[in-house]
């Protein structure tokens, strides 16, 4: 099956169809979900939220590209999200960091605890920007989309894509320096 | 006033860096940068960061997915989309106010011209009515006109301000998702 029957399929409304395309982007929607939200709870509960919704509405879905289109209602859940959070809030057990067991089982185990911290760490600046630039550092340099896909996820033009990921860039930059000796060494020195 | 807002050329040049890293820029832009870039400093030192920045970032590991995300029947008998709180109201009254003011500022033009227009023009509404004074159902009209569009504005204020507080979450709980 390629992208194109799955879409088709699903259009259709065959379930099956559609879990081809989640089993393919649902790495990519679950990590969206969570360097936005920054918890693993709630990327869960937005990452199932996005593919449902996804479901329900894959008769619009016009376009050739799914992944802009899964990210744009992934990006959405996610603010419903901090919305609902932030007039919402709560302590949660939840709250912990990527566990090790998300990486590659073949790393070490220094290595993937050090990789963990540095995600938690990079995850929690990330929180601190306004949503819009967050959204941008992340589309682009976390999940290396292209400039032309995030402006297609965002609904935006290519130059606010720009202009939001400068600034966002330039915000994190400033976080980074203001705790520089929670990075790891190779990158403590050029900051 | 006084400088204010006025960007200097270390701005103008901040504001390129972004697109300079991913080697976005060509022509003159990029020239204008990088020659600046060979005389500034903090720039140079901005550009280092920057460059830092952006590597960290693409170097984060993306976490695999903890379970599957995979929707089946049940699922979707069960997890509805949320509903905001006050949508559906919300959907009848944006319509309905923008309506019945819109009718309102119309009954108050007919009435600032009929003001306007004085005696004579009341002396002509009378005439063209059998003498019936039209001004006084008007009036009557536009008060009550008025009270529904208060009640319709303090209902909309009522529900948005219900609705940004937030809205139940209604499926966020322990079912059959885990």
């Amino acid at each position: 099956m390629d992208e194109r029957e799955a879409i088709a399929r699903s259009k259709e409304g065959e379930v099956d169809g559609f879990n081809w395309l989640v089993a393919r982007y649902e790495r990519q929607v679950y990590n969206l979900a969570l360097s936005m939200l920054g918890n693993t709870h709630d990327a869960e509960d937005a990452a199932q939220d996005a593919f449902l919704s996804a479901y329900r509405s894959i008769r619009s879905f016009k376009g050739a590209a799914f992944k802009p289109w899964i990210c744009r209602i992934a990006a959405n859940s996610c603010i419903d999200k901090m919305r609902y959070r932030s007039r919402h809030p709560a302590f949660s057990i939840e709250d912990n960091p990527v566990e090790p067991k998300s990486y590659a089982p073949a790393d070490q185990p220094e290595e993937v605890a050090l990789r963990t911290e540095l995600r938690s760490f990079i995850d929690s600046k990330l929180g601190l920007l306004p949503s819009d630039l967050r959204l941008t550092v992340v589309l682009v340099d976390v999940q290396g989309m292209s400039y032309d896909e995030a402006a297609q996820v965002m609904g935006c033009a290519l130059g606010t894509v720009k202009s939001r990921l400068s600034r966002g860039r330039r915000q994190m930059r400033r976080l980074l320096c203001a705790d520089k000796e929670l990075l790891p060494d190779k990158y403590r020195h050029y900051i | 006033m006084f400088g204010l807002g006025r960007k200097t050329e270390c701005d103008r040049v901040g504001d390129r860096l972004s697109e300079y890293v991913d080697g976005r820029l060509s022509g003159k832009a990029l020239q204008y940068v990088e020659w600046h870039l060979s005389g500034c400093e903090s720039c140079a030192k901005e550009l280092a960061e920057l460059r830092t920045t952006v590597e960290i970032l693409r170097g984060v590991d993306q976490a695999a997915a903890p379970r599957s995300f995979a929707i089946d029947s049940a699922m979707l008998a069960k997890r509805e989309r949320p509903q905001l709180y006050g949508e559906r109201a919300l959907r009848l009254l944006r319509p309905a106010l923008a309506v019945s003011v819109f009718i309102f500022i119309v009954m108050l033009f007919v009435d600032f011209g009929l003001i306007v227009t004085g005696e004579r023009g009341a002396d002509m509404w009378a005439l063209s009515s059998g003498g019936f004074d039209w001004r006084f159902v008007l009036r009557i009209m536009e008060w009550s006109w008025g009270c529904m569009v208060i009640a319709f504005a303090l209902a909309f204020i009522y529900v948005s301000w219900r609705r940004h507080r937030g809205y139940p979450d209604l499926y966020d709980s322990n079912d059959i998702l885990r």
